[in-house]
């Protein structure tokens, strides 16, 4: 050690605070330097001084005025000591905070959910807009009497399906032919829209038949399902 | 036949744990213990910090009722001494504050039973005094946060770590305030007056 030690390392030698080579290194410089001989002198008299100072030794006016005060506090917590268990043991602070926080965040977390912020919105065709007029999505409650266009036709909720505005619900029940079926849902995507709403879709075909559609009826995949009929 | 169940602390490994729950369960010897352990080691580190006599034993009532609030809550993450010691060191801060510090108390008039260490022989005794009460003046001189390390490591022989632990500082920063206060205690006491 070239340097000379700062008054902070001479006062943690002094206190025997290094490592065994630190202590080693500050313990040749100083063997070799005046100077620091006689700053380390310096701090060791005031070491010395102050180990000297006398330690006080309280008197018995403090044991009794220490007494008054306990007995005080002492009455006012007999209820406490007297039953233990009746004492609760508070939580680290942080312990709380993070219950607090955690409570809170399944609140907001709920509150969402009910406001319906996370609901998928429904995978509907990229024309739905333009088949499906009615003002509310597929999952609001519908009134019995809404009216819908698809697919340049005209439907009235009525019941548990859509009908075709101009039949009437005497004209059920009818059952389609399978073929008939898979080139109707082929070629008639909007059908898909109205039975997203979870009602059944009855209408008139082209060729004049009236035809009782259920989402089972109604595959992507070219499915031929069996037509339900009304009983 | 009825048969009375006495509610008895939990036994801990720890001794100051074990007396903590002790307290915390009504047994009365317990807050005694602590305070014959560590009334003197108390009033003395008021008297260091404050400079009164009369104020040091007013602190330490202060802080042996702290103590015996929060005994029940020691949960021995520390040594009981050292959070004895850390309980003195933040009610005297707390209750001094930045209030300029009497010097004239040790000075003159200081009953002689405060000073009086049973220890030590009569010529040690006139020795110790005489200096005794010129280092504790230049120990009240100095700023609070070098008095309290000087103090704590010559007078009261703490360990830098347990220092840093009292105090709630890094040892670095003990190390420092240690070295300072010594260096200005050493240019006070070498100043003639």
């Amino acid at each position: 050690m070239n340097a000379h030690p700062a008054t902070e390392v001479l006062s943690a030698y002094l206190d025997d605070e290094f490592v065994d080579h630190r202590q080693i290194e500050v313990e040749s410089h100083v063997e070799e330097c005046q100077g620091c001989q006689h700053r380390l002198d310096g701090l060791r008299r005031v070491v010395d001084q102050l180990q000297r100072v006398p330690s006080a030794r309280p008197s018995m006016a403090l044991a009794r005025g220490v007494e008054t005060h306990v007995i005080r506090a002492r009455r006012s917590r007999s209820i406490g000591m007297s039953r233990p268990w009746l004492q609760i043991e508070l939580p680290h602070p942080a312990v709380g905070l993070g219950f607090a926080l955690t409570v809170g965040f399944a609140m907001m977390l709920y509150f969402f959910a009910q406001s319906g912020a996370f609901r998928a919105a429904p995978d509907l065709p990229d024309d739905r807009s333009r088949l499906i007029m009615s003002p509310a999505g597929p999952e609001s409650p519908l009134p019995q009497g809404q009216r819908v266009s698809a697919g340049g036709r005209s439907f009235v909720l009525q019941g548990d399906a859509w009908l075709e505005s101009q039949l009437s619900t005497a004209q059920l029940p009818l059952e389609l032919p399978a073929g008939h079926y898979a080139e109707l849902a082929a070629s008639h995507s909007w059908l898909e829209d109205l039975l997203s709403y979870g009602r059944d879709v009855i209408f008139v075909t082209d060729e004049g038949e009236t035809v009782r559609v259920t989402p089972q009826g109604v595959g992507r995949d070219g499915s031929q399902p069996p037509l339900p009929t009304r009983p | 036949m009825s048969v009375s169940k006495a509610i008895s602390a939990p036994i801990s490994s720890n001794p100051a744990v074990d007396l903590a729950q002790r307290h915390r369960y009504g047994d009365e010897s317990a807050f005694e213990e602590v305070y014959q352990r560590h009334s003197a080691m108390v009033f003395n580190l008021c008297l260091r910090l404050c400079g009164e006599p009369s104020r040091a034993q007013d602190l330490s009532q202060e802080v042996f009722l702290r103590i015996f609030k929060g005994l029940g809550r020691f949960r021995g993450r520390s040594a009981l001494g050292t959070w004895v010691y850390r309980v003195t060191v933040n009610h005297c801060r707390s209750r001094l504050g930045r209030r300029r510090i009497l010097t004239q108390s040790l000075n003159s008039g200081t009953p002689q039973s405060y000073l009086e260490d049973p220890a030590r022989g009569p010529e040690d005794h006139l020795l110790a005094n005489d200096c005794g009460r010129s280092v504790a003046r230049a120990l009240l001189e100095l700023p609070r946060c070098f008095r309290e390390a000087v103090v704590l490591r010559d007078l009261e022989g703490l360990a830098y770590e347990e220092i840093s632990e009292v105090l709630g500082v890094r040892i670095g920063t003990v190390r420092s305030r240690i070295a300072r206060g010594r260096d200005r205690l050493r240019v006070a006491l070498e100043t003639p007056r």
